[in-house]
């Protein structure tokens, strides 16, 4: 690939999100550094020379492409905004994974074994069986996922009309730390801390089992916290072996 | 200076370290002087000298009616040309004549009258700067 081909496979991605305008300012930048280079090669330039040149006479991408979102007004939407806005809908997606596949588990068990489980008996006054709290469980997960993919589906919708940078680059890495983190504090909580519950998630008080906040939940969301950190690590693995101008 | 224009000016010098670039080139600088705050201005009065012309020639001709004082980094000028069409001062349109396809600037009367206005401020400026250090420059001889 070419030094010009890759500064503007660079641009590209720093142009993300900003549509029309986008799409003018990168075809404008490779009809001048073609121009450029063409020039180059007239005055007897190497192609790797006047390639080189031309480039680095446009200046950084980065630099441009800031320029250009600002000329268009979508400074204010910045690539900070954007992870966060993308972090929220990961973390919303992972708990509500957590809440169906906590469901799914004890509809399993329910089905095989309808005995092993709790009746609410506390709730004397309620109609309450074993079945309860896992569609309760069920129904958080499904109404949490949805309301993930509304977040995640407006990032999109914005990046595509309302000029919303790309996320930074270091952001996969940046949530596979905190999925990491997430995983490895429940599981804490899960196995070495029984008693301190000074972590206890957001399903305490929500008891699946007897006498506990949620136990089977807490290791759920541990393990797919893990892998949520793997899926995370790889996407930024992708990432990370894209080309980027300069190399 | 604002933190805004000191990143940017890191990555510049960054990017001219990195790409062999000669000292004179990183910033839209001249002689120590912040152009951006000038860009519009200089590209309007280069337009206007030219008449309709794309980024690239507009680019050449800068350099060449400035006898290469003003040697931009090159791709600045379309976001400068992209916020000056956004004002209504310069219009463009695709020229599909030419063996790839180039996008060509041109003044519009607003831009012809908001050059007119920037032209007399700068020579407002440049007269009271002249004023001044050309008088210290003399007292300086005395």
């Amino acid at each position: 690939m070419s030094e010009v081909d890759r500064y503007l496979d660079e641009m590209f991605d720093r142009l993300a999100g900003t549509g029309a305008a986008g799409r003018r300012a990168l075809a404008e930048a490779e009809d001048h550094l073609r121009a450029a280079v063409a020039d180059g090669l007239a005055r007897n330039l190497t192609a790797q020379q006047a390639e080189h040149d031309a480039v680095a006479r446009f200046g950084p991408p980065a630099t441009i492409a800031r320029q250009l979102r600002r000329a268009h007004g979508g400074a204010r939407l910045n690539p900070a905004f954007s992870g966060a806005w993308l972090l929220a809908g990961l973390g919303l997606a992972w708990l509500g994974a957590v809440y169906l596949a906590t469901a799914a588990s004890f509809a399993v068990i329910l089905r095989m074994h309808p005995d092993s489980l709790p009746t609410c008996s506390a709730n004397v006054n309620r109609v309450c069986t074993a079945a309860v709290p896992v569609m309760q469980s069920a129904v958080a997960g499904l109404v949490v996922v949805l309301l993930g993919g509304i977040v995640l589906l407006g990032r999109r919708l914005a990046r595509r009309s309302a000029g919303l940078a790309a996320a930074a680059r270091r952001l996969p890495l940046l949530a596979a730390t905190l999925f990491t983190l997430a995983g490895l504090a429940l599981f804490a909580e899960t196995f070495v801390l029984p008693g301190v519950r000074r972590f206890a998630p957001a399903t305490a008080g929500f008891s699946l089992v007897p006498q506990g906040p949620g136990l089977r939940m807490t290791l759920i969301a541990s393990v797919l916290g893990m892998a949520a950190a793997l899926v995370t690590a790889a996407w930024g693995r992708t990432q990370a072996r894209r080309p980027r101008y300069p190399q | 200076v604002t933190a805004k224009t000191k990143t940017e000016a890191t990555e510049w010098s960054g990017w001219a370290a990195s790409s062999g670039l000669t000292p004179s080139l990183p910033m839209p600088i001249f002689l120590g002087m912040d152009l951006r705050g000038h860009l519009d201005l200089l590209l309007l009065g280069t337009l206007r000298q030219t008449g309709p012309a794309h980024g690239y020639a507009l680019i050449a001709g800068l350099r060449e009616r400035s006898l290469g004082a003003f040697d931009l980094p090159e791709g600045t000028v379309y976001p400068a040309l992209h916020r000056l069409e956004r004002d209504g001062l310069v219009s463009s349109e695709w020229d599909t004549t030419a063996p790839r396809r180039r996008r060509v600037y041109q003044l519009t009367p607003a831009g012809a009258a908001a050059l007119a206005a920037k032209h007399r401020e700068w020579r407002t400026f440049a007269r009271g700067v002249q004023a001044i250090v050309g008088r210290s420059a003399v007292e300086g001889l005395g």
